[in-house]
């Protein structure tokens, strides 16, 4: 075995040798990215958590773990040398065996090596201006791993009978689905667990095919379930792109996208701004009447209503800090936000709470900044989803809060400063601030406060109706600057459940004189989403899909359940067709049974695979009974009757050979 | 399965699609022989072979070598089987010497004398790149790493395929000096007759996929008889004769060619009339392209010769 695995090392060298030049060339310009152009550059700057970087790194361990599967088939694919490879005194499970552990030791090479370059890069200092924790490998772990089920892949590929238009690559399906569920799943372990079982789904698909050179006929009985699973996977994902596509391309959108909204002006007043994608939206004042202009005496087009509307900070109440926010292990705000880039110092939000400044020049931490006591660290402003390098401090201040204290940021001597502390019975859960006119809006469980940057409260009202029902409050800076406006905005899923009873809440306050008015809005008419469904979308997924699909929406309440029915049509022609061709080709007892059924659960993709994994042996006439007979049974299938020993023409020549 | 018999197949049968390319083969190779396996090509040769070795599953029937299922050939059995393919295809960038570490790894009775001595009859060199070799030294350096592990059981697809007159010679004297074992068996195809008639014992001849003939070889080539028969007038039409392969026309000649000749055939052509009537010596070449060739009657002068059969 040893021998096996080290000409197959020498074999594929070269294919290896490519693949890290060729990855190491994208990660040397990914990197280059990430750090070379720092401030302002938009991009991610720890490379380990750059989109850019997990996408290509994605499509080269793919591409180049296909193609190294399908060499290392390719290469005895002649018949005489894969007959010298696999007559020798071994089992085909230890050939295999020893081309797999080769082949696999060459992926590791030529995407490992490069990869392991960019780990030590990253975790060596003066390199990258960012944060850096284990955790953040496992994405490009994930991706690693990902390019092992499409190593098995392109072996499945080489290793099959079939032709190159017809089924040849239909083993591709479970790794697109692997590949999908490492970029979906949450969690690192989810994504290792989907990566695992579809690549042994497609490794054992492999060894199946290996056994019979390919046909599917003499598999081993495990080798066939695989392979059919694998085929099953392909088929339902190439029927389900092919629907999702002709929807998208032969559909154009509808025009009947419309959808309405509150807008506050500055004098305080609310009017009902109702959108569509026909004409201009419609203004009207609560009391129903259209809001006219002054000037022209016609209806306010809304361009010029947009003037007149009042400023406004938003706040999202969660009252969890940045790392309970359950963010994908790919997401780099799982770990930290980029948050502002002072005097050549970049500043992270890491998600234990501490404010982490990296000099952009030597790419070294140079500051840590931590709230004291108790509060467990900073939470989150509202505004920055993404990267925030992209704005510069100039002479701005900024503010942080933890839960229990807001302070001022002085990034020029690296330092905090607290402004605000809520009482002790109290917690804050979210907060917004404006540097240029100095105000922070700061949520509480008890109050919602307006701040200045000396710590001072302008006013402050009752958080009621309270939190969870209504997480998001905005404040309206209304004229007179002494007038303001706060908006409690109910919980959609909340407001969903209780069937639309829970109002949109609006107080107008004046400063230091308190709430003048509470006002609950009517509920606004629910907005039509645009309907891209002039195909019939649910009815051709319930056509086309393997039943269970269409079960399986119904039931999660993403399909109308009067529509399941359809989805046993094709299954039960599936099913006919199915069991005219078992017959027809006189499958065993057991086969027949098991493939009807297989037909039955998985409809058309089911049709298709079992299509494509079978061979469909010659039939010719019985000679007893003259019906047509499959020539691969001892038996005819009709009259038992054995095969006629071929015709005798006058000039045989037998006799005896006796044994020296 | 008797152990005397070393290849054992029964109704083997192999389609490609709808095309069948071996038919309800039926053969038995007896152990420590030389069998040959003729045929013309696409006749169903390689096919039987890759059969036997498992390297092609059959469509029906089944096939034993050395007493075991060629279906489920256990890696001791396969140690005991050297098989050399007829493109004599191997690892080009290996030498000669690599390629002799490689394949010895896998057979614990490889004999290195063996190895030396192919190598040396092929004037080869232990440093060479197989890719840098012509075909017949190619063919030699699978022949030596195919007998190197002292096989039971030889399968040689067409060894001499592609080779120059003095390379297959090399090649046949290997054979010849590796069937002084008295127990070793060696089953091979070919076209070269000359080689055929030099070391078979038996042979077995495929025409069309299916087994016509199975036989030892002195039994084919004298089964397969030519007659030259003259006659002083016009030639008479040929009757039905039983075996009849070819009949060949001249002015005042006729030469007939038969299998399985005896006094029924001899009287049929005797009813003929004709002035004389001769046998004439076949050789294995002459018997086997009588046999495998195109029935019936030819002529080059008499257009308008009729044919009863």
């Amino acid at each position: 075995m040893k021998k096996l695995f080290r000409k197959e090392l020498r074999e594929e060298m070269k294919a290896a040798l490519i693949g890290i030049v060729i990855l190491t060339g994208i990660l040397v310009q990914v990197y280059k990215n990430c750090t070379g152009h720092g401030i302002g550059s938009g991009e991610a700057v720890q490379p380990l958590m750059s989109p850019a970087l997990h996408r290509e790194a994605a499509w080269f361990c793919a591409v180049f773990g296909a193609v190294l599967g399908w060499l290392q088939i390719r290469a005895e694919k002649h018949p005489d040398l894969w007959a010298f490879l696999v007559h020798r005194p071994m089992t085909r499970t230890r050939i295999l065996g020893a081309k797999i552990a080769a082949g696999l030791c060459l992926y590791a090479l030529a995407a490992g090596l490069p990869l392991l370059g960019l780990l030590i890069m990253v975790l060596t200092p003066g390199h990258v201006a960012a944060p850096f924790e284990w955790p953040m490998t496992f994405p490009l772990a994930a991706i690693f791993l990902l390019g092992g089920v499409f190593y098995f892949v392109g072996m499945l590929t080489g290793v099959r009978q079939a032709r190159w238009y017809g089924s040849r690559g239909f083993g591709v399906g479970p790794a697109i689905f692997a590949a999908m569920t490492v970029f979906i799943c949450q969690e690192f372990w989810q994504a290792v667990l989907f990566v695992a079982i579809f690549g042994g789904i497609l490794a054992l698909a492999v060894w199946g095919s290996f056994q019979s050179v390919g046909c599917y006929r003499n598999q081993p009985m495990p080798g066939k379930l695989a392979l059919t699973a694998a085929f099953v996977a392909t088929a339902t994902l190439l029927i389900g792109m092919g629907i999702i596509g002709l929807n998208n391309l032969l559909v154009p959108e509808s025009r009947s996208f419309a959808w309405s909204d509150y807008v506050m002006t500055t004098n305080g007043i609310i009017y009902k701004v109702s959108h569509s994608q026909i004409g201009d939206p419609e203004i009207v004042g609560l009391d129903g009447k259209p809001l006219l202009d002054d000037k022209t005496g016609r209806q306010m087009k809304l361009q010029e209503f947009d003037r007149h509307s009042a400023p406004s900070q938003g706040v999202l109440s969660r009252f969890v800090r940045q790392n309970e926010w359950n963010e994908s292990y790919m997401d780099n705000q799982r770990f930290f936000i980029p948050w502002r880039v002072a005097d050549k110092t970049f500043w992270y939000l890491k998600r234990d709470g501490c404010l982490a400044g990296y000099d952009g020049i030597t790419r070294r931490l140079v500051a840590t900044l931590k709230p004291g006591g108790n509060s467990g660290g900073f939470i989150l402003p509202e505004q920055p989803h993404g990267n925030q390098f992209n704005s510069y401090v100039l002479d701005q201040k900024w503010i942080l809060a933890s839960f229990t204290t807001v302070y001022l940021v002085d990034f020029e001597n690296r330092a905090i400063q607290p402004i605000f502390i809520v009482t002790n019975d109290d917690r804050i859960g979210g907060y917004n601030y404006d540097s240029l006119s100095q105000r922070a809006v700061v949520v509480t469980r008890q109050a919602i406060y307006l701040l200045d940057f000396d710590g001072r409260v302008e006013w402050s009202v009752p958080y009621q109706p309270s939190y969870p029902s209504y997480p998001r409050i905005s404040v309206f800076f209304l004229e007179p600057t002494n007038r303001f406006a706060v908006e409690f905005y109910p919980d959609r899923e909340a407001n969903e459940t209780s069937g639309g009873t829970m109002p949109t809440r609006i107080e107008w306050l004046v400063s230091g004189k308190g709430i003048s008015k509470i006002l609950d809005l009517p509920k606004l008419p629910k907005s039509t989403q645009p309907n891209h469904n002039n195909l019939p979308v649910q009815e051709l997924a319930c056509l086309f899909l393997p039943p269970a699909f269409p079960i399986a929406f119904a039931f999660s309440g993403d399909l109308e359940r009067n529509l399941i029915w359809l989805a046993f049509i094709p299954a039960i022609l599936c099913g006919i067709v199915g069991w005219q061709l078992v017959r027809r080709f006189s499958f065993a007892a057991r086969a027949q049974m098991g493939w009807v059924v297989f037909l039955l659960l998985f409809g058309i993709p089911g049709l298709l695979t079992f299509l494509s994994v079978q061979e469909w042996p010659a039939r010719e006439s019985c000679q007893n009974c003259k019906k047509l007979r499959v020539v691969d049974r001892e038996k005819c299938p009709h009259c038992g009757a054995d095969f006629a020993p071929p015709e005798k023409n006058g000039t045989e020549i037998f006799a005896p050979l006796t044994a020296d | 399965m008797s152990e005397q018999r070393v290849i054992q197949t029964r109704g083997l049968t192999r389609y490609f699609g709808q095309k069948c390319a071996v038919r309800d083969l039926n053969l038995d190779v007896p152990r420590g022989c030389v069998f040959a396996f003729l045929g013309r090509n696409g006749s169903g040769k390689t096919t039987t072979i890759r059969m036997l070795l498992g390297l092609l599953a059959p469509t029906r029937g089944t096939a034993t070598v050395l007493g075991c299922d060629s279906r489920a050939l256990t890696p001791e059995v396969r140690a005991r089987i050297g098989y050399l393919t007829e493109e004599h295809q191997e690892y080009g960038w290996m030498s000669l010497r690599e390629a002799a570490d490689f394949q010895s790894a896998f057979y614990p009775r490889w004999n290195e004398k063996i190895f030396r001595g192919v190598i040396d009859h092929f004037g080869l060199k232990t440093r060479e790149r197989i890719k840098d070799l012509s075909r017949g030294q190619r063919a030699g350096v699978c022949l030596a790493l195919t007998l190197a592990p002292d096989p039971e059981l030889l399968v040689l697809d067409d060894p001499a395929l592609g080779l120059d007159p003095v390379a297959r010679r090399s090649l046949v004297e290997s054979m010849i000096y590796l069937t002084r074992r008295s127990d070793r068996t060696i089953f091979f195809s070919s076209h070269n007759l000359a080689d055929v008639e030099r070391v078979a014992d038996y042979i077995a001849v495929l025409d069309y996929s299916v087994l016509r003939a199975c036989c030892p070889l002195e039994t084919f080539r004298t089964s397969v008889q030519e007659v030259r028969l003259r006659f002083s007038g016009a030639l008479p039409a040929l009757p039905k004769i039983p075996g009849l392969l070819q009949a060949f026309r001249t002015e005042h000649e006729l030469r007939v060619t038969c299998v399985h000749y005896d006094s029924t055939t001899e009287q049929a052509l005797r009813n003929l009339s004709p002035e004389s009537m001769e046998k004439l010596p076949l050789g294995l070449e002459d018997a086997f392209i009588s046999y495998l060739g195109e029935r019936g009657e030819k002529s080059f002068i008499l257009a308008d010769a009729e044919v009863q059969s």
